[in-house]
């Protein structure tokens, strides 16, 4: 068996975990956090509850929002700044994989003071960031246990991967209750996410055993519990399984890594600006399409936990396929890309861009340009 | 590490990569860090620790020590966890520290301020205090550094107190002289009064006049005892002339010296091991070395080299002629040099006038050399200045050596013998009358001499009259001085002998670099005696 690592933060996991931000915050010599969300979640509620619950232990915030959907390097650098001038010493994230890769991007660029650009790649990053607690509330991204942040670089409209151990938040408070506010469409696209997760990592080249547990539990819960929460969103139990699928699929692909549907996702984010969910469960089953010859006893082992019994039948792939389909459908999630406003002419420019990401290569089978190309076509 | 935009880095490393085994993705800590922070703030903490200074870091504007370094803690003598709890002012008397608020609202904050700590045992340390005012986050503080100077203090004060005994010696010296002159006449005066009253009072009977003398008896004794004790007081009316070693004088006052003196100036003395004894007066000859050495010191602002040397001489027949009132014989020369400014040849005419000064009004009194003056004179010795502005100045006083057990009774009468030299003698020296003096010396010794001009002329008589045997020369003048004088002239008559004579001493002049060793030199004021011994030895002729 080749050598394989396990990378994970500390994690607590239940109702209630972001109740814990003040007393994890303290135990890190905090006095002043910058606290990083987004309009949306600021809008729900949650920011203001995790600020009382800091304050409540004596620690003082600076609040940090202009985060957009794809967070960007002018964003991040920004965020940098409020964190020097107020003087802070730790940074919390609330929100989903937008404040939560934006905290990332601060606190990178806070302790090792170059530009946030500069830390493509892979262990760019040479000094530890501060003390980061990150608070999910989406159940998708999993930006809270994985050591991956995603930046736009908005000159060359390029989403860069920014991976490294270093990137891996100190503490995840993983509570269900935050999910409750998302609404049937932002459930679906994040659960797909999490879905292409799972999916993604399983057939990594990257994968192991330990990674493969978590991928397969992951998809599992998802299969089971995804169109269950978006018709009854207020379910607590419903939330707490779509929790736990998405963070056992962060597990997995925050060590296994991921594969050409993130590749060409993130061409598509940095392009046009996409919504990131969005984006990789219309791309998925045409990838997996592309990939399944490289790896069809691993999509087997998906069918199955996706419940499909495969026993006897001929053509697992389109079975699978079939079946991916049929969730996205059901799930409400039925743009093509043509929708979402890409145009044929922009398929020569999205494959470039995707050919030089970073998920492709531990993408089970290796495309060439023109290969992700036909998929972009496939998709449109 | 490979960026993934790099076309060249290959999908199988970048695969490996995020595997994450390679050496830069292991997670890393800030504990090596902080070690290494910690390590260098403990740097910092001795770095300041180890100042000369006292450094007290307070809050402002409350005025709570919330820092010191360790030699803070020393110089107030609180443990450091003791000070902390300190309002500063606690170490400030009250008015000291309203001083200090004003002066710190006057935002004179950069200058230095004299004033006083109070420490633990309730001492009062002088201390010279800058306050510097930082910001450091929302606090403001004082870095305040306080500086010991007790010593620097003490030393001032010292320097007062033997300033201060040095003029009250002066003071003392002339009133005493005064006031034993006037004693000593009035003593005369009061022996005849006195004694004709004590006749008239055995030959008169009638009961009245007896009264009246009676009373001018008395009044004469009343008198007497006042010029007693005049006497007493002036010390220096009757000289306590004991067989003395003058070495063991300037030993003793080697030290204090030093601290009269002050650091700058370098003390160095150059005794004879086997010096005669002279009858002298202890204190007057204290006196001398004290006023001398202060002369020197004042004479050399920017600091020297100041030498006291001591050595046995003899002054004989040619010598005491051409100075008026200086007898032949035996001496022990004490010489007191400085490298100082120096002075020029109407201040040497009037340097031993009494109240003659060249310092600022208040500084001297203008009675210090003539002080030495007058007790060299009354020892029955002389005294002798030598000075070139500029080069320094050398003092040298001649005390009668008394003859002592191992001395030789034939050694007085080996100078008068009678010896000849027959060479032809170039000699060159600035000072007329002392070229006239030497010049006569030569004559009598039986020398031919060309008396040069200056050291210009020198050069010229050389070149033309070749049968000259040797040069004597003068090493200071004005012009060429008398090594370069020699070093034209051995252009064309590289044999000539050179005999060089100077009122320093050769140690003084090898200082100067001015002659190289195995270079002839007479030390003025010589005797005819030394003067022919020299020649010989320059000529290479048997003594």
């Amino acid at each position: 068996m080749d050598l394989r690592k396990f990378v994970a933060p500390e994690f607590v996991f239940g109702q209630g975990a972001r109740k814990l931000a003040g007393r994890y915050a303290r135990n890190f010599g905090a006095n002043r956090v910058l606290l990083v969300s987004d309009p949306g979640v600021m809008a729900a509620g949650w920011t203001a509850e995790v600020k009382a619950a800091l304050n409540e232990a004596d620690i003082a915030c600076t609040e940090y929002s202009a985060v957009s959907p794809n967070p960007r390097e002018t964003e991040v650098m920004q965020g940098a700044d409020c964190y020097l001038s107020e003087d802070c010493d730790a940074i919390v994230a609330v929100g989903g994989g937008s404040p939560m890769d934006c905290a990332k991007g601060i606190g990178i660029v806070c302790s090792n003071e170059r530009p946030i650009l500069e830390f493509e790649g892979i262990d760019n990053i040479q000094q530890p960031m501060p003390p980061l607690i990150c608070i999910p509330t989406t159940a998708g991204t999993a930006a809270d246990v994985s050591q991956f942040a995603v930046i736009l670089n908005t000159p060359e409209k390029l989403k860069i991967v920014i991976a490294g151990k270093s990137a891996v938040p100190d503490v995840a408070l993983i509570d269900p209750e935050p999910l409750t506010t998302m609404d049937a469409y932002l459930t679906a696209c994040t659960g797909l996410d999490a879905l292409v997760h799972a999916i993604e990592s399983f057939v990594s080249t990257a994968s192991s055993p330990i990674t493969d547990l978590h991928a397969l539990e992951a998809i599992r819960l998802i299969a089971t519990n995804l169109l269950g929460t978006i018709s009854q969103p207020h379910d607590i139990g419903l939330r707490s399984q779509m929790m736990l699928g998405s963070l056992e699929a962060g597990l997995a692909f925050s060590t296994a890594s991921l594969g050409a549907v993130h590749a060409m996702a993130h061409s598509l984010g940095g392009l046009l600006d996409l919504p990131h969910g969005e984006c990789n469960a219309i791309l998925l089953e045409h990838v997996m399409a592309y990939n399944f010859t490289a790896a069809p006893e691993r999509f087997r082992q998906i069918g199955g936990a996706l419940g499909l019994d495969l026993r006897g039948t001929p053509n697992c792939r389109d079975a699978l396929l079939a079946e991916i389909r049929r969730i996205k459908t059901a799930a409400g999630v039925t743009h093509s890309l043509r929708e979402l406003g890409v145009k044929p002419t922009d398929l020569p420019a999205l494959a470039a861009k995707a050919f030089k990401d970073v998920c492709l290569v531990t993408n089970p089978r290796k495309p060439s340009q023109a290969d992700l190309e036909s998929i972009y076509a496939e998709a449109l | 590490m490979p960026k993934p935009s790099d076309e060249s880095a290959s999908w199988e490393s970048l695969r490996e990569s995020i595997i994450g085994l390679g050496e830069t993705s292991l997670r890393k800590s800030y504990y090596p860090e902080l070690r290494k922070r910690l390590a260098e703030l403990e740097r910092f903490r001795t770095l300041v620790d180890q100042s000369n200074d006292a450094i007290f870091v307070i809050a402002m504007p409350a005025g709570r020590v919330v820092d010191a370094n360790l030699t803070a803690c020393r110089l107030v003598g609180y443990s450091l966890t003791e000070l902390k709890d300190f309002d500063f002012s606690r170490l400030l008397s009250a008015d000291l520290h309203r001083a200090l608020a004003q002066q710190s609202q006057a935002a004179n904050l950069g200058d230095l301020v004299c004033t006083e700590l109070i420490t633990a045992a309730g001492d009062v340390v002088p201390v010279e205090l800058g306050l510097h005012l930082v910001s450091y986050g929302q606090e403001q503080y004082a870095i305040t550094v306080a500086r010991d100077i007790s010593e620097r203090r003490s030393a001032e004060a010292e320097m007062r107190r033997l300033e201060m005994q040095l003029v009250q010696a002066q003071k003392m010296e002339s009133i005493g002289r005064l006031a034993g002159g006037v004693a000593h006449d009035f003593n005369n005066i009061l022996s005849i009064i006195m004694g004709y009253t004590e006749l008239l009072l055995q030959d008169c009977h009638a009961e009245e006049n007896r009264e009246a003398l009676n009373e001018i008896w008395a009044a004469g004794g009343r008198a007497r005892d006042l010029t007693r004790q005049l006497l007493a007081f002036s010390r220096k009316q009757v000289l306590e002339l004991t067989p003395m070693n003058i070495n063991t004088v300037v030993k003793g006052f080697e030290k204090m010296l030093g601290r009269l003196i002050g650091e700058d100036i370098e003390v160095r003395t150059v005794l004879e091991p086997q010096l005669g004894q002279v009858m002298a007066d202890v204190p007057q000859v204290e006196q001398i070395i004290l006023n001398l050495a202060v002369n020197a010191r004042d004479a050399m602002n920017g600091g020297g080299k100041l030498t006291i040397e001591t050595r046995n001489t003899w002054l004989d027949s040619e010598y005491a002629r051409l100075h008026s009132d200086v007898e032949p014989g035996p001496y022990v020369m004490l010489a007191v040099s400085d490298t100082g400014s120096g002075m020029d040849s109407a201040t040497m005419a009037q340097i031993f006038e009494p109240f003659f000064t060249t310092k600022e009004r208040g500084k001297g009194t203008g009675l210090g050399l003539a002080t030495v003056y007058g007790i060299v004179k009354q020892h029955g010795g002389s005294i002798w200045l030598y000075s070139e502005k500029g080069l320094g100045t050398t003092f040298k006083i001649y005390l009668p050596r008394i003859r002592q057990q191992t001395q030789s009774a034939n050694n007085a009468s080996g100078a008068s013998e009678l010896q000849t030299c027959s060479a032809r003698v170039l000699l060159v020296e600035d000072d007329a009358k002392l070229a006239d003096m030497v010049s006569k010396m030569l004559g009598n010794l039986g020398c031919a001499v060309i008396v040069a001009r200056d050291s210009f002329d020198a050069v010229e008589c050389a070149r033309h009259d070749q049968s000259i045997d040797l040069m004597l020369s003068d090493v200071i003048m004005p012009g060429l001085s008398g090594r370069q004088v020699y070093e034209e002239i051995a252009k064309f008559r590289p044999e000539l002998k050179v005999l060089f004579m100077s009122g320093y001493t050769d140690d003084i002049i090898a200082q100067h670099g001015v002659l190289d060793a195995g270079m002839h030199f007479l030390q003025k004021p010589f005797t005819t005696h030394d003067l022919l011994a020299k020649l010989r030895e320059t000529l290479g002729e048997p003594a």
